[in-house]
């Protein structure tokens, strides 16, 4: 699948371009390690720590997916930081909305680390 | 080339090569990088030349942004340095919690390019404005003696590090706006002005002036502190406060209070004449449903009021405790 770059000053398009090669890059470790973290909350809902990495993974990438030009991805992102982010807080246990979210969510890094990036 | 020295501290290095690219495009070439906030401190104390700018990331392991902050702060010669947020939690209470805790202004990741740009320019202009003004103004030359304080100096918004809730004046201008685009139910801003600062200190030194705002600051913290608020000094002796905690406001009992606080206080000049400070306070306006474009201009407003309020002097109210209680709606 190929995608295009978002449209950005000359300035700094190649610089940006060159991270955004990089976020791809990056996507292949994070997905997997969606992977792992999905099917040990498969098994055990109430793992926490699993949970957690999963916040965390998804907070860095909310933080700059839109910005590379993954606007849907950030959004995702930002949705489940948010709602693991309560469930955290309110001691909450994780429930089938989450962890639908979480699968969209594991599906669509694994859509972009395929991405082929333009020569 | 901008001659901003910039740091920037995020533990994400796609962030830092972001950053990177955005600050360059723009002309800050002058930029530093650290992956946590232990690498920063490290950094800062090694420089020479202080950071004119910082760029902090809230949520890192080990030490988060907002406690980095607040040991930066704690630095000499780092009391007033522009210190921008760049982080991806946007909850109202983070946004607290940053400005109380000395932040200059706020943005949410996904950042916007232009954004980032904007804010850098403003904090480049003020960086300068305050070096002109030193150059104006050169303490070192001058030393506790110097006779006179400058109109420059009278007009001076001061950061007032130290007392609690009273953060500077622009970033209580930037608190709001980044507020407004959340919730600014139950906020509320009043101003205090102190009619008589500009004529009875236009014959004394800097430090003499400085030491008075600070005292009438401390004056209204002492009178708030049940409150949740956050207050600035907007130059000249008069003061901007953001009640956070949704209570009513009594302005009338609350100038009451604030005079008999400062009575209290007995202060004096240094040649020790006493020095008699009257303050007014405006009626409060309500933030909510403000737009962000009008969230800022309400501190002006605020001002004005309490100067209508210094120009029609009220009757004095009693201050007994029961009225104190009746002071914010309880």
């Amino acid at each position: 699948m190929n995608a295009k770059a978002p449209h950005m000053d000359d300035g700094i398009s190649s610089g940006l371009s060159r991270i955004r090669a990089r976020f791809i890059a990056g996507m292949h470790e994070q997905s997997t390690r969606l992977e792992t973290l999905k099917l040990r909350l498969h098994d055990a809902p109430d793992d926490d720590d699993a949970l957690r990495e999963v916040g965390q993974i998804a907070h860095k990438i909310a933080g700059t997916a839109a910005t590379l030009g993954f606007q849907d991805l950030g959004a995702l992102a930002s949705q489940i930081d948010d709602s693991i982010h309560r469930l955290v807080e309110t001691n909450a246990r994780i429930n089938p909305d989450i962890v639908q979210m979480i699968d969209s969510f594991h599906s669509r890094t694994r859509q972009v680390a395929a991405i082929e990036l333009d020569g | 080339m901008k001659t901003m020295k910039i740091l920037a501290v995020d533990d994400d290095p796609i962030i830092l090569d972001l950053l990177t690219e955005v600050l360059r495009a723009a002309g800050f070439m002058n930029l530093h990088l650290c992956l946590s906030g232990s690498e920063a401190l490290e950094l800062i104390e090694k420089e020479q030349v202080p950071f004119d700018c910082l760029l902090l990331d809230i949520q890192m392991p080990d030490m988060d942004g907002i406690e980095l902050m607040s040991k930066i702060r704690r630095i000499p010669g780092y009391g007033s340095t522009p210190i921008l947020m760049i982080t991806a939690m946007a909850d109202r209470k983070y946004i607290d919690r940053a400005f109380t805790a000395g932040a200059s202004d706020y943005i949410t990741k996904p950042f916007e390019i232009g954004e980032i740009h904007a804010r850098l320019n403003a904090f480049e202009k003020l960086t300068l404005d305050r070096h002109q003004l030193q150059d104006r103004n050169p303490v070192s030359q001058q030393g506790p003696q110097r006779s006179v304080a400058s109109e420059e100096e009278l007009a001076e918004c001061l950061a007032l590090p130290g007392i609690d809730g009273f953060i500077e004046y622009l970033a209580l201008e930037n608190y709001l706006l980044r507020m407004s685009r959340l919730s600014l139910y139950g906020m509320s801003v009043f101003g205090v002005v102190v009619p008589e600062m500009t004529r009875l200190f236009a014959a004394s030194s800097v430090y003499e002036f400085r030491f008075a705002v600070t005292d009438i600051a401390e004056a209204i913290f002492d009178s708030l502190k049940t409150e949740h608020f956050l207050a600035a000094h907007a130059g000249g002796g008069t003061f901007v406060c953001v009640l956070t905690g949704g209570t009513q406001f009594d302005a009338e009992g609350f100038e009451a209070l604030l005079r008999d606080t400062i009575r209290e206080m007995d202060l004096h000049f240094c040649d020790g004449r006493p020095m008699i400070l009257n303050p007014a306070v405006g009626e409060p306006i309500s933030l909510h449903l403000q737009s962000p474009r009008n969230a800022a201009n309400t501190l002006v407003q605020a001002l004005s009021r309490a100067q209508s309020a210094a120009n029609a002097p009220r009757g004095r109210v009693d201050t007994s405790r029961s009225s104190l209680k009746q002071l914010f709606g309880f």
